[in-house]
């Protein structure tokens, strides 16, 4: 509110300051005296202004001052200011081509290249397309921005928002990670502030991926960190407070209808069923409120605050620069009890020390706090992982209370409500992650063009958990009195683990320019390891609930626990590149890395992955130079190779492991073979062949990149099934084979209409795997999924539903289902085996399982002070399955049923959606008509800022001061029924994704 | 330049850098060295006994109805070979484990031969005893009798007979080699020679292979280590676990350690249950009154009182309406919770008459074998076998003066028929809610009788309305034999259907 009348006095100064004026003419013209058409003539200081006509004209009126000075700009061009003397009515300004473009420079691995030079696939985003949504972890800013990038949120728990990437579609049947680089380091996004990131690339092909050959071939995402530049100390403020909401949620149907649908289902199933769950008289009274109708979702979900707090300074002078900022956010829960705090404290500095030496060093502490109910459980009570809460909202009806009038927590049939577990009345659950992460960087020139750098950095994280379970008691919703579930343990678990990660780099580079021939050489080596330790211990009967530390609960050990486990994993590489560059119009570059894991056993441990490239920027040619259209054309093809070696840690050794049996009552040690292990493991290795267009037209108002891909995966790890004879677990084997092919298009176009400015940019990529070999058995059936050879992976496997059957006579025509199909009931096509009778023989493919057709668009406005940003993201292909709470009513005689299952046959309404209403039954099997359209469009981040003119807030020593508001998630299309269309395949008991609003402050000094 | 050269040292270093092992778990190339590790292997594989889930097994037979729609199918005909409670019975992993044992045990350096023979005895009643219940349930099964190797594994099925032979043959085996009684308490719970005797009476029963199975429940009787404990129904109480000579052997639970939710599954609303196995008038109605005779010749019999003057182990069995149970009245009448729970209106309280405070948590043992059932094994296979003698009305005499209940009448059961439905009444009424009458009406064939009607509550005129509660279908030519679950079909290529399920 504050900020709002803060805005609104800004408005009104503005309008204020006019006063005497007097008219000023002129022209824009380009070097060559070309008349510059739409170009923005603005007075400094102020949002006044005015554009130039057809013929390159304009006309100002200006305040009648000693000094003024006019900023012209137009797309492509560099912007000019000029000041103005006292009694100048005319003025011919000229613009220069912009040639900034050639410069821009983009991250590759273990450097940098021109992005005009480069010869892969490589996709980069800066700090602007991220800055001032409220987003909580960096993998958000990347959702619809990257061509061939698909980002997947699949849950919006604070500090744990379940985000998939995935470059490039399916090119494995294990799962092949994007690799993620952050200034040089693996590691995930997690815990990193998205106000210090400087840039993000995505190395999308195998040959600018290659260089970090082993874990590349999920593709690799590079994030570079915010660093002084030099010039006078920059202090910012960043800031928003906004709240959160969940975005698309179903409606439960309340208690009135619960009871008669799942009375009409009794009666479906059997026709002549007296022993009714629900009397006539019971649902009477659910439809009077005499008994109540508990609104559980509203009861679990709620809005809930989000603030963001950033102040950095940076700066910088010929020998250092240096860059800190402290970063705060705090994100409440949508869900009761879960929350989540971050502190980031960066310093990222540099110096030189003498002509030959530099040294950088950065750290990071990131201490963040995640609060979530209470995991604990306990022999007598029900499991309490957060999707099982979640669970409970959906599948529980409307007739099960919550709290009784007194304020109780009732009991759910007699037993716990896991609704009072997860309160804060249940306890708590608190998990501390503290990240630090350090580099070291020394930097020697040996020769000119000739370098050393070495870098060491770690990254320590300490996680500690504790997990406290309160004593609790629930009544009987019926009496309000009696007892009926006294949950009388309370526990404590405190787990600590501790995971440390180093690496190690030594990077020799070589530049050389002779003529026209330019050559680039890296050699490198570098090692990581990990260790990784972990602790729990706990005990439980606590005399009170105030005391969360172990040594209070009860001295029964035979009530304690203790565990601890321990790993440890390490790589070592020796990788090479080299480029060359001949007239900056031929483009060459080759890798090479060798890398060894000890995810493998020694003789296989190694692995080579080469790769090549090569560009061509015809828009360099002397047919193409002076051409006014194209201002940059250039071809890129690659061919490359990648590894894979996501498996478990030890798959090469078979392990023993240990449980109980109790004889007499005592525990007595059991032990079994815990791992299935294949020593002769090794590398999976993925085959790319890109072929790439960059174009660029009108100086850069329209660009267009574009790239086309072929994969192939070999020797894929990969857990076949193994027949339920062989008695033991899935084995990982590299067998298997699959190839991926598409395309990226990104076109951008920017321009300026006088003083409007404004980008429009689309994005839309697709990949379609295809299986050639599946290794082990052949065909592999795992549920209602299939992989087969000439499919996709995973694709949809079951019946194929025709519609609902309306007659006794139809279902006698057709193949026998099952007893009890009758009208209303889901009709299976026959598609072979027996032809009499719908079996496993029947079930076919039934469309791929995997996404496509992933898209983004965004449109900028800036006109004057104000400025506009929409941003929409998609999927343009998804046909998932919410199985136990979306696809039919009562999956279970526990459950309940949503809004959408009102909609349902009945003989008087024969043309419904669903089938007849059953209790779990015959219509839950999988088939077709489960499968539901989830494709969508979402308006993910829209946001409308004003700047307030200088000239007012420099008398408040600020550079730059704007407000504005945004909103994350605001609207989404999609025919997907009741869920949100983000939602992962399976139960729909997903921790739901936030619709976030926000007004924030952007401010310089 | 310190770094650097670090990192160059670091470089030109040590080759083990990446030799990892695993930390947590040690290597199996240090498993198989001790006495110990042995017996720790086979401990393993108990887990895998029949426990206090089998709860299931009584409403797929005529015994009682369940609300879980999942476990519904099989007595209602619905079920496919998708249906989760199909899979519940299959698998191999435990055979594995035992067969495991079978061909390291010997490896182990200098071990103790008698606690080898011993450990194998254990793994083969554990192989048998799987083999038994998947033909039972499965008929042929794919037979695996020695560790396969993941190419060998992809075995078709074979003829339950063949099946039955191996499992035949490991239990002849393990016999001698078992001993009678453990000399430590602390082995309470291991297999024993009489666990072995009993499983091979049960297998020959079953399979109608009835003169053989007279000898074997024969032996287990002659073995004297077993009597029948002195009250009915403390042998289902986990004071007792352990405690008794009745109870030949159980699956053991420990008190907060390993326990299960029988409760749950067999107590009525108000004392945290959820009736998931709620008994049927076809079985309250199998338990005559306390003179002896059936409720439809009895002078005794009242339908309006109905629960009165019956076997006593009615009512140590059955938790009746309007009863006092751990200090809640049980109301399905005027409570609605209860109502909309008690179908039938009865509930099981075997296995849960102790259970008061214990809320969902049991600890009572699952009992495997009884002495009991060896008596009424032993009387059920000689009358088939030879018909009517002493020896058969003498342990039925056993069971039902433990009871309280009047002896035979030897005139009014004199011939090998109408003994037979009493032995089969018997056994009905004295192992009700232990798990093992669906496995009779399948072996009896008789299961397209008893599963082919519309079951109803009990009924009690002007006090408990007759209700309608389900119509079940049982077709003999397909409901003999449970499909092969699909998942086991689906990950491999030479396992096919059965054909009454293709």
């Amino acid at each position: 509110m504050k900020h709002t009348v803060l805005f609104i006095c800004l408005l009104l100064l503005t309008t204020a300051a006019l006063a005497q004026e007097r008219a000023i003419t002129g022209s824009v013209r380009d070097a060559g005296g070309n008349p510059l058409v739409g170009a923005s003539i603005v007075i400094k200081g102020t949002t006044r202004g005015s554009t130039t006509e057809s013929d390159g004209s304009f006309k100002l009126a200006i305040p009648d001052r000693p000094s003024l000075t006019l900023i012209t700009s137009i797309i492509g061009f560099t912007t000019e200011e000029i000041t103005l003397s006292p009694t100048q009515t005319n003025v011919a300004i000229v613009l220069n081509e912009d040639n900034k473009a050639l410069d821009e420079v983009v991250v590759v691995g273990y450097g940098t290249q021109k992005k005009i030079n480069l010869t892969g696939a490589v996709a980069s985003i800066d700090a602007k397309e991220i800055e001032n949504r409220p987003i909580t972890n960096v993998s958000q800013a990347l959702q619809g921005r990257i061509p061939g990038l698909l980002v997947t949120q699949t849950g919006g728990q604070p500090g744990r928002e379940n985000i998939g990437l995935q470059i490039r579609g399916i090119s494995s049947l294990n799962n092949n990670d994007v690799l993620v680089i952050v200034d040089g380091v693996a590691m995930s996004m997690q815990n990193l502030n998205p106000n210090d990131v400087e840039s993000i690339s995505v190395l999308k092909d195998a040959a600018s991926a290659a260089i970090y050959g082993a874990r590349a071939s999920g593709g690799v995402i590079l994030v570079t960190t915010k660093k002084g530049k030099t010039g006078k100390a920059r202090i910012t403020y960043d800031g928003y407070v906004g709240t959160q909401s969940p975005t698309r949620m179903p409606n439960m149907v309340n208690a009135y209808q619960h009871a008669l649908l799942y009375r009409e289902g009794e009666l479906n199933d059997n026709p002549s069923n007296t022993a009714l769950t629900y009397s006539l008289a019971d649902i009477e009274k659910y439809r009077t409120g005499e008994l109540p109708s508990a609104d559980r979702l509203s009861f679990l979900f709620r809005p809930a605050a989000q603030t963001q707090h950033n102040i950095a300074i940076s700066g910088g002078n010929e020998t250092s620069n240096y860059y800190v900022s402290v970063g705060y956010l705090k994100q409440g829960g949508i869900m009761q009890n879960t929350g989540y705090e971050r502190l980031n404290i960066r310093t990222n500095n540099n110096f030189k020390v003498g002509n030959r030496l530099d040294i950088g060093i950065m750290t990071q502490f990131a201490p963040s706090l995640q609060k979530a109910p209470s995991e604990a459980t306990f022999p007598n009570g029900p499991t309490r992982t957060l999707n099982d809460y979640i669970f409970e909202a959906f599948r529980r009806g409307s007739v099960y209370p919550i709290l009784n009038p007194d304020g109780q927590w009732s009991s759910v049939t007699g037993w716990a409500n896991r609704f009072g577990l997860e309160s804060e009345d249940g306890g708590f659950a608190r998990e501390r992650l503290n990240r630090l992460t350090g580099a070291l960087t020394v930097n020697y020139r040996i020769l000119d063009g000739l370098s050393l750098t070495g870098m060491y950095s770690g990254k320590f994280d300490q996680t500690r958990r504790v997990d406290y379970s309160k004593r609790m008691k629930f009544v009987s919703p019926v009496d309000f009195k009696t007892v009926d579930f006294d949950y009388n343990t309370n526990s404590l678990l405190t787990a600590n683990q501790t995971d440390y990660y180093h690496t190690l780099q030594l990077l020799l580079n070589y530049n050389k320019t002779l003529g026209d021939h330019t050559v680039k050489l890296l050699g490198g080596f570098s090692r990581e390891w990990n260790q990784n330790f972990a602790e729990t211990v706990g005990r439980r009967n606590f005399l009170t609930d105030e005391i969360y530390v172990v040594d209070a609960g009860s001295a029964d050990t035979q009530t304690w626990t203790a565990r601890g486990t321990a790993s440890e994993w390490a790589i070592q590489s020796f990788f090479g590149r080299a480029n060359y560059e001949y007239k900056g119009k031929y483009l060459l570059e080759g890798i090479v890395r060798y890398d060894g894991s000890s995810r493998f056993a020694a003789p296989v441990r190694w692995g080579i992955f080469p790769s090549v490239s090569g560009g061509w920027r015809i828009s360099d040619e002397p047919f193409l130079k002076s051409n006014r259209v194209v201002n940059n054309l250039k071809l890129r093809a690659s061919w490359g190779q990648v590894g894979n070696q996501n498996v478990a840690l030890y798959q090469f050794a078979s392990t023993v492991s240990t449980g109980a049996y109790y004889f007499n009552g005592l525990p007595n040690t059991t032990a079994f073979y815990s791992g299935n292990p294949n020593p002769d493991l090794t590398w999976e290795t993925k085959r790319t062949v890109n072929l790439g267009l960059d174009a660029g037209f009108w100086s850069n108002k329209l660009t267009v990149t574009l790239d086309l891909f072929q994969d192939r995966t070999r020797g894929i790890l990969l857990q076949p099934p193994v027949p339920d004879t062989y008695g033991r677990g899935r084995v990982f084997q590299n067998v298997g084979i699959v190839d991926n092919k598409g395309w990226e298009v990104d076109v951008r176009h920017q321009n300026q209409i006088g003083g409007l400015r404004y980008g429009v940019g689309v994005l839309l990529s697709n990949a379609r795997e295809t299986v050639v070999d599946v290794g082990g058995l052949g065909t592999r059936i795992s549920g209602n999924n299939i992989t087969e050879v000439g499919y996709g992976v995973n694709e949809w496997f079951g019946w194929e539903a025709a519609g609902l059957f309306q007659t006794a006579e139809e279902v006698k025509a057709s193949s026998f289902q099952n007893i009890r199909t009758g009208p209303g009931d889901i009709r299976f096509v026959e598609n072979g085996g027996n032809p009499k009778t719908i079996t496993a023989d029947d079930r076919v493919h039934l469309g791929r399982q995997n996404s496509m057709f992933p898209y983004g668009v965004n449109v900028n406005l800036a006109w004057k002070g104000f400025d506009l940003s929409a941003f929409g993201q998609g999927v343009g292909y998804r046909q998932t399955y919410l199985s136990s709470l979306a696809g039919n009513a009562f999956q279970d005689n526990l459950a309940s049923a949503l809004d959408i299952h009102l909609d349902r046959w009945t003989p008087e309404t024969p043309n419904a959606y669903f089938p007849k209403t059953r209790i779990g039954g015959i219509n839950k099997a999988f088939s077709s008509f489960h499968l539901q359209n989830a494709a969508y469009f979402r308006l993910k981040n829209i946001q409308v800022g004003y700047t307030i003119p200088s000239q007012l807030t420099e008398r408040l020593k600020i550079s730059r001061l704007r407000v504005y508001f945004s909103g994350e998630n605001l609207v989404t299309f999609t025919k997907l029924l009741a869920f949100d269309p983000e939602a992962p395949n399976g139960s729909g008991n997903f921790y739901p994704l936030s619709k976030v609003t926000t007004f924030g402050i952007n401010l310089s000094l | 330049m310190a770094l650097i050269l670090l990192i160059c040292s670091a470089a030109a270093c040590k080759n083990d850098f990446l030799e990892t092992l695993p930390l947590t778990a040690p290597s199996d190339k240090l498993f198989w060295k001790t006495d110990q590790d042995a017996i720790t292997w086979i401990n393993s594989a108990y887990q895998d006994l029949p426990g206090a889930d089998d709860y299931v097994f009584n409403a797929m037979s005529d015994d009682a109805y369940t609300v879980t729609t999942a476990n519904a199918v099989i007595a209602n005909g619905t079920y496919e070979p998708t249906s989760s409670i199909v899979a519940s019975k299959w698998g191999y992993s435990t055979i594995r484990q035992c067969l495991e044992l079978l061909s390291r045990v010997d490896g182990i350096p200098n071990i103790d031969p008698v606690l080898s023979k011993r450990l194998k005895g254990e793994a083969q009643f554990i192989i048998a005893m799987r083999y038994l219940e998947m033909t039972m349930l499965y008929r042929d099964v794919p037979l695996v009798d020695k560790v396969l190797s993941l190419p060998e594994a992809d075995i078709p099925k074979s003829d339950k007979a063949i099946v039955l032979k191996y499992a035949l043959d490991q239990l002849e085996q393990a016999i001698p080699n078992l001993p009678a009684r453990y000399p430590s308490a602390a082995d309470n719970g291991r297999i024993t020679k009489g666990a072995a005797l009993a499983l091979k009476a049960r297998m020959l029963l079953y399979n109608n292979q009835w003169a053989e199975a007279s000898v074997a429940a024969k032996a287990v009787m002659d073995l004297n280590v077993y009597q029948l404990h002195s009250t009915f129904n403390e042998v289902f109480q986990s004071n007792f676990n352990n405690q008794t000579k009745e109870v030949i052997l159980a699956r053991q639970y420990a008190k907060d350690l390993a326990v299960h939710t029988i409760q749950f599954s067999y107590g009525f609303y108000q004392i945290g249950g959820s009736g998931l196995s709620l008994p049927l008038p076809d079985l309250i109605n199998s338990y005559e009154s306390k003179d002896g005779l059936p409720i439809t010749q009895s002078p005794l019999y009242d339908p309006l009182k109905p629960f009165d003057n019956r076997d006593p182990r009615f009512m140590q069995t059955f938790i009746t309406p309007f009863e006092t149970f751990a200090g809640v009245k049980y109301d399905p009448v005027n409570n609605k919770d209860a109502k909309t729970q008690a179908k039938t209106y009865l509930y099981y309280r075997k296995y849960i008459a102790d259970v008061a405070n214990q809320q969902r948590s049991s600890w009572v043992n699952w009992i495997i074998f009884r002495y009991a059932d060896v008596l009424l094994m032993y009387a059920e296979a000689k009358n088939e076998a030879s018909g009517p003698d002493e020896t058969v009305y003498n342990t039925l005499d056993q069971i039902r003066t433990r009871a309280g209940m009047p002896k035979v009448d030897r005139s009014r059961y004199a011939t090998q028929e109408t003994l037979r439905g009493l032995i089969r009444n018997e056994r009905r009424v004295e192992m009700a809610g232990e798990g093992l009458r669906y496995y009779d009406i399948l072996r009896w064939k008789i299961a397209d009788k008893v599963l082919n009607k519309t079951v109803v509550s009990v009924a009690i005129p002007g006090v408990l309305p007759l209700q309608n509660i389900e119509t079940r279908v049982f077709k003999p030519a397909k409901n003999y034999v449970w499909p092969i679950p699909q998942t086991a079909i689906d990950n491999a290529t030479k396992l096919v259907q059965h054909p009454e399920w293709k």
